[in-house]
């Protein structure tokens, strides 16, 4: 069976784990080698494993400034990663017969594992010319045990650049709310008395005020996924080293543009920046989170300012976008984005023509609720 | 108005109350809402009491309200109504008999009068729904092959 007609009808053994640690086990065979990379990641360990080297190097390259020196003893979750190049068979995967779109995602859960799988499109060379980034079929599952993950994708070579500007939400996203936290649609900055969480929609001007507070007197947390521990004190955790931007606004912030890693692509792509390649002093692990931040690109405004809003506005401005983003399908997302707004105030940002004054707006904002904390 | 009675058409909708207000999600249409006064009790009634009809949930959300039954049955029905176009709520298959319509706490002092309820429709996110459709899929009907395809 070929990975492309794999996605075509339901294997045998779909939601059962011996036919993946099967699959990745004969890849390994096949490679004759797997390569690990450990991580801390949100106050625990995680190691990546693959027998197919370039893609280990391509997922865990937002991951790098989160790398340990040493490897760990025991991590607290391994993601074996492999793809159907690496040799052996594909693991079992979904029956998708009715659907076509590429975007198409399919969730299922037992007493054993929870798994998501992105339909993608077959590696056909007719689809690939009309739909250059067309994205391969990706699978993630996550034991319920929480330490072990698996992602097979159908070709390596074809993991879409926001793949690998943010590796593995789905599977990342249900092992952060095992521990007690969660993803969020959202963008961070701050400093090492606190931050903020920017969010918003695509295009509201999250990732413009994240990134351009590498310019400035703060640190960088990311600017489209992030972790929160919900905690009395809300706790901010870096996850992704790299930073995603629409390519109108790129300009906006010029001095990115020669880290930009595919300046040669912005036709179809958005651009990508690692962050933790260019600045990685820039980079925190995490802050203590003091406000919530609806970034608001505002015509004719020239330095940027800020004003209280509502924690409804907090609410409405994160969970829609974050329930969609994630496709976390569960009440217990919004419960969780309720409980944090609740906790900390929000504000809306206003952006103006000076980009410069966003950081500073950002800065002075962290100081007005930390004083009156 | 039709007598059957109504549920919030969960999972695909998702909600929650904050500051009064409440924000509801239809996760199949990527459309999600808010709602205010009136409208977030009669929320709260339908939610509360599932299989309630549309005369018991507008005679619970009057109580609440200085006003009389009569004077408010017809704008609780269209808004119901709107709930139920936007699939927000659904008719349950088999009626349920609600002998314990949820009441809340009914108007005291006059002091909250009943205003239209409105249905604020948002649809920016509908493109993530209608580009990454989302399956979900409960154990007896994934991953087993379905009948009329063949297992490879």
């Amino acid at each position: 069976m070929t990975a492309a007609s794999a996605v075509r009808s339901a294997d045998l053994g779909f939601g059962e784990l011996e036919p993946l640690a099967a699959s990745f086990e004969a890849a390994v065979r096949a490679a004759s080698v797997v390569e690990e990379r450990d991580v801390r990641l949100a106050d625990a360990t995680v190691r990546l494993r693959s027998p197919h080297p370039e893609m280990l190097r391509r997922l865990g390259r937002a991951f790098a400034h989160l790398e340990l020196d040493e490897p760990a003893g025991q991590p607290d979750l391994t993601v074996n990663l492999w793809d159907a190049e690496s040799g052996g068979s594909p693991p079992p995967l979904p029956n998708t017969e009715d659907e076509e779109a590429p975007g198409a995602f399919f969730y299922f859960s037992n007493h054993q594992l929870r798994a998501g799988f992105q339909l993608g499109t077959s590696g056909d060379a007719r689809v690939l010319a009309v739909y250059p980034n067309a994205p391969t079929p990706a699978l993630s599952v996550l034991e319920t045990s929480n330490a072990r993950g698996w992602y097979w994708v159908a070709d390596a070579r074809r993991i879409p650049y926001w793949e690998q500007a943010t590796p593995l939400v789905y599977l990342l996203d249900w092992w952060l709310r095992a521990r007690g936290m969660h993803m969020l649609h959202a963008g961070a900055v701050g400093t090492d008395e606190g931050g903020v969480v920017l969010v918003g929609k695509s295009g509201s001007g999250k990732s413009t005020a994240a990134l351009s507070s590498l310019d400035a007197d703060l640190f960088y947390a990311g600017d489209d996924y992030i972790a929160v521990s919900l905690d009395t004190q809300p706790q901010v955790h870096c996850l992704y080293g790299s930073g995603k931007l629409m390519q109108n606004h790129v300009e906006r912030l010029p001095f990115l543009l020669d880290a930009l890693a595919n300046r040669d692509h912005l036709a179809i792509e958005k651009a990508v920046v690692y962050v933790n390649e260019h600045w990685p002093a820039k980079i925190t692990a995490g802050f203590p989170l003091r406000a919530v931040v609806l970034p608001r690109i505002t015509p004719g405004l020239v330095e940027a300012r800020y004003f209280e809003a509502s924690p409804v506005a907090g609410f409405t401005a994160l969970a829609p976008s974050t329930v969609f983003q994630m496709h976390t399908r569960g009440q217990d997302s919004l419960v969780r984005v309720r409980r944090l707004v609740e906790r900390v105030p929000s504000y809306v940002l206003e952006l103006g023509s000076d980009i410069a004054s966003i950081p500073h707006a950002i800065r002075d904002l962290i100081a007005t609720v930390g004083a009156g904390a | 108005m039709k007598r059957s009675g109504l549920r919030v058409n969960a999972p695909q909708v998702i909600h929650e109350t904050i500051d009064g207000e409440v924000i509801i999600i239809n996760l199949a249409t990527g459309n999600y809402y808010s709602v205010k006064g009136a409208g977030a009790d009669i929320w709260d009634v339908v939610q509360a009491s599932p299989g309630a009809d549309a005369h018991e949930i507008a005679a619970a959300v009057a109580r609440r309200f200085d006003n009389p039954l009569d004077a408010v049955e017809g704008e609780i029905g269209r808004f119901l109504e709107e709930l139920r176009r936007e699939e927000l709520v659904a008719e349950v298959d088999q009626a349920v008999p609600s002998t314990s319509v949820a009441n809340g706490v009914a108007a005291t002092d006059g002091a909250r009068s009943f205003e239209t309820p409105v249905l604020e429709k948002y649809t920016d996110m509908q493109d993530l729904v209608l580009l990454d459709p989302v399956h979900e899929v409960d154990a007896a009907g994934w991953p087993h092959a379905r009948p009329d395809v063949a297992t490879t």
